[in-house]
């Protein structure tokens, strides 16, 4: 069998494989990109980020159209047995158009694709199979393992995909069941939960922790769990599954370490991932791994075989598509002898939870570990007149900031456009700038983004009646 | 009954078309109690004493149930004697699908004159419908409606058989067995959809049977397609490959089952040529078993007992390089997986016939 030569070969076409790839080729270096599936874009396209924030959407519409039918008074009910992907009717588009545009980038930048499954012959060598079974050998000078995760299998949670779903499997579900168990209380477990209970499902999460998010400022996750149970759920903390499974009739049937018990049509495993390395050839290389199994790298990607890097949801957490790409970007680079740029610390969370929550920085707890004197702020959605317009009081925007110096270190936001309004706060962040710079700039009116002022002004009337100075 | 002339083919094609088209055809009609089945198993709401009640009205149906719930899958702890206790060990949706597929087998899977060949459809197509559920699992996919996919995509063929039949009775001809298959097979996704869009089943069924040969235009379920077809496949192999390691079987039950399995491989491994059957004989199939290739890629099933390893190890290969796998993303080794699953299938597959 001949060998072919790449400088790079990049196994995952997700978002760390690809912006590994285009930053390879655009330094005009030979590369090549192996994905095992049939199409390219990763956990982000086809299992995750699109498919379920593309649900969401919909149930959004529906929950708006719901609020303002009521106000009409002509309810609109979600109708039994709903069918699963009647609400997610856009979702081929939205990743035709996706897959076409990634596709046609790397196509332009002439990044050579194979379609099959890669594997570590040795730290230079890679087999690729394709789906009929061909098998072809390269070589990389640069090797980037960027093959991503998929859902945890706990012992003990029988997932069948047919009662008991994984986050892989849960939009394929055929109809809108009537109650949900979800286990877990992380990103995807708290996303899922949410979206069904906005659908009218009945759903409890059971979780570990006392509260859901629990990495997340506390003021936005007890809004999440107060609107949560508003909507009908239940979220059972600091609890473990002793036993969960299908009664064999009519119901997911769980027990919990505390004697908690609940029955559910269906259930969702979402507790936590795996990196993809099951048949990639790790241990032929001798790859280390962490102690969580994610695959060790230094601050610069580097495995610990020379040559080899690694990125994305491979290496564990964040595990965002953001993060994921500017690893993929920063491997390549320095892989090519090129400067990285200032290593991006400031990374922002975006939960698409009913309600969005969003944060970047320091939360209030984080602040006043390091700081002596910490101020926040609050600005609630029904402030705003913006928020009263579309309906969307139920919001509220957080800052937190030094006293001696006026430097803002977290903003932590919940409400409809968290996600976007959250980027203000962090390039206010980034350029140092201090937090009376809200009340100092001309925002539009009406906007969500007034939130900011609102947020300064309450933080500073706080600091004023405490005769504190926030600089 | 006169001898066909060259032209019977043609007359009896354009009759059975115009019963398809003009809708002429007689679809088999599900049992009231099965329809309502299918109804209470799909609302959320439905209690076991409300099933229970309404299976009683049908005492095939009742029995079949029994009898799966106290069969080995189930490993009863102690006998099933009511149909409570068999629902509740079974579960809803299992039920569903036995309604479904009993249902189908007693009003579609009854042709005269090609019993033995129907006979074999039918355990070819539960195969298929327990390998589809495995695929859906594979994937991480839900599994709810894969089965039902897998078992019913050739429902239309005994229709049409039957069908084809009583044209020629009317018409006074009598056509070989293979052009009878031949035209099944032309038009069985057509009719198998239709019936079961007349069956109150889901779109993704309905859908996966009409494009179930030409999966790559299905508007929304091609991946439901593809599984349906290649459980078909895997179900082929699965059958022939129990003859190939030599279990008894005369000769001329092994033409007989031999039959179907050509026929319906011919269109499943080339999506849209769903054209009519070579005029191939078992002769000539034997001899080819050696070459894929020049059989369209499809597995192919080896009567000679001879040099049987290789005969399999050629229609494995042929088995795992269908590009649908691919298209699935499962790749030879999830094909060696899925055929390693063949106990569970067979366990799955007995539940329905
Ligand atoms: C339900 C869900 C919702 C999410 N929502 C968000 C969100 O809202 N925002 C956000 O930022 N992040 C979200 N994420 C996380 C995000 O999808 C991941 O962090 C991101 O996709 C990781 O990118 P990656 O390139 O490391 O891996 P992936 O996207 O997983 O891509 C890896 C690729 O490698 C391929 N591969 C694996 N093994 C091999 C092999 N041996 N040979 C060849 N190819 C191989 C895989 O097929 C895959 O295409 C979500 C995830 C899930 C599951």
């Amino acid at each position: 069998m001949s060998t072919e030569s790449f400088d790079f070969v990049i196994i995952g076409s997700g978002p760390a494989g690809q912006k590994a790839a285009i930053q390879a080729r655009k330094s005009g270096k030979s590369c090549l990109l192996i994905e095992k599936s049939r199409t390219l874009g990763g956990a982000c396209v086809h299992r995750g980020t699109i498919p379920s924030k593309t649900m969401r959407e919909t149930t959004l519409i529906m929950r708006r159209f719901q609020r303002r039918t009521t106000a009409l008074s002509s309810n609109m009910e979600i109708p039994e047995n709903m069918r699963i992907d009647s609400l997610m009717l856009s979702l081929d588009r939205v990743i035709d158009g996706h897959v076409r545009y990634m596709t046609n980038q790397l196509e332009r930048n002439g990044v050579e694709i194979a379609h099959g499954r890669g594997r570590f012959l040795g730290p230079n060598e890679i087999e690729v199979q394709s789906p009929s079974g061909q098998k072809r050998v390269v070589r990389g000078n640069t090797i980037i393992l960027a093959a991503g995760s998929q859902p945890r299998r706990p012992p003990g949670i029988p997932i069948d995909h047919e009662r008991i779903y994984d986050s892989d499997s849960i939009l394929s579900m055929t109809y809108l069941p009537d109650s949900l168990i979800v286990l877990g209380g992380g990103v995807i477990a708290s996303e899922y939960a949410s979206i069904f209970a906005a659908l009218g499902v009945k759903v409890t999460m059971i979780d570990k922790a006392p509260r859901p998010l629990f990495f997340l400022e506390e003021d936005l996750t007890d809004r999440f769990v107060k609107d949560f149970q508003a909507m009908g759920g239940e979220y059972i903390g600091q609890d473990r599954v002793a036993r969960m499974e299908w009664n064999g009739f009519d119901a997911v049937e769980v027990e919990t370490d505390g004697g908690q018990k609940r029955r559910a049509d269906k259930a969702l495993c979402a507790l936590g991932r795996v990196p993809n390395l099951e048949g990639v050839g790790a241990n032929k290389i001798g790859l280390e791994l962490t102690d969580r199994g994610h695959v060790k790298v230094d601050e610069f990607l580097r495995t610990s075989v020379p040559g080899v890097y690694a990125c994305g949801d491979i290496i564990g957490p964040p595990s965002l598509v953001s993060s994921s790409m500017e690893q993929g970007r920063r491997a390549a680079r320095h892989a090519l002898g090129l400067d990285l740029g200032d290593s991006q610390e400031m990374i922002p969370t975006g939960i698409y939870t009913i309600p969005e929550i969003s944060s970047v920085g320091l939360t209030e707890a984080e602040a006043w570990e390091r700081y002596e004197h910490v101020a926040v702020g609050r600005a609630e959605f029904g402030e705003l007149a913006r928020g009263q317009i579309a309906g969307e009081t139920y919001g509220m925007l957080k800052i937190v900031a030094d006293v001696a110096t006026g430097k803002l270190l977290g903003v932590h936001i919940i409400g409809e456009g968290a996600t976007e309004l959250v980027h203000v706060g962090q390039m206010a962040m980034m350029s140092g700038s201090p937090v009376s710079c809200f009340a100092e700039s001309i925002f539009n009116f009406p906007t969500m983004a007034e939130a900011y002022r609102v947020a300064y002004l309450d933080l500073h009337e706080e600091h004023e009646k405490k005769q504190l100075q926030v600089a | 009954m006169t001898a066909p002339d060259s032209n019977v083919t043609a007359t009896v094609r354009t009759m059975l078309e115009r019963k398809i088209v003009e809708g002429e055809l007689q679809m088999p009609v599900l049992s009231t109690v099965v329809t309502q089945v299918i109804e209470l198993t799909r609302s959320m709401e439905t209690s076991g004493t409300e099933l229970s009640e309404l299976i009683h009205g049908d005492q095939a149906l009742a029995a079949h149930l029994l009898r799966v719930a106290n069969s080995p899958l189930y490993l009863p702890s102690v006998q099933i004697v009511s149909l409570q206790q068999a629902i509740s060990r079974l579960g809803m949706r299992v039920i569903a699908d036995l309604a479904v597929a009993l249902a189908a087998k007693s009003v579609a899977f009854k042709v005269p004159g090609h019993e033995d060949e129907v006979r074999y459809l039918w355990r070819r197509a539960a195969a298929a419908g327990a390998f589809a559920r495995e695929i859906g699992r594979m994937r991480r996919k839900s599994a709810e409606s894969a089965l039902l996919c897998g078992l019913l995509q050739n429902v239309g063929f005994p229709i049409l058989l039957q069908t084809t039949q009583e044209i020629c009775d009317e018409l006074g001809y009598e056509i070989p067995k293979e052009v009878a298959w031949s035209l099944a097979e032309e038009y069985h996704a057509t009719v198998g959809a239709r019936m079961a869009g007349s069956w109150g089943l889901p779109d993704l069924v309905v859908e996966s049977i009409y494009y179930h040969h030409m999966y790559a235009q299905a508007p929304q379920y091609g991946d439901d397609a593809r599984v349906a077809i290649l459980a078909d496949a895997l179900a082929g192999y699965l059958l022939d490959d129990g003859k190939s390691q030599g279990a008894p079987q005369s000769g001329a039950e092994a033409a007989q089952e031999a039959q179907p399995a050509l026929s319906l491989c011919q269109g499943d491994l080339q999506p849209g040529q769903v054209g009519p059957i070579p005029d191939v004989d078992l002769e000539l199939v034997e001899g080819a078993g050696g070459d894929a290739e020049a059989n369209g890629g499809r597995p192919v099933g080896s009567e000679s007992g001879e040099d049987v390893e290789s005969g399999a190890d050629v229609r494995r290969d042929a088995l795992k390089s269908q590009p649908a796998f691919g298209e699935l993303d499962l790749y030879p080794d999830d094909v060696d997986e899925l055929l390693s699953r063949s106990d569970d299938v067979r366990e799955t597959m007995e539940l329905f016939v």
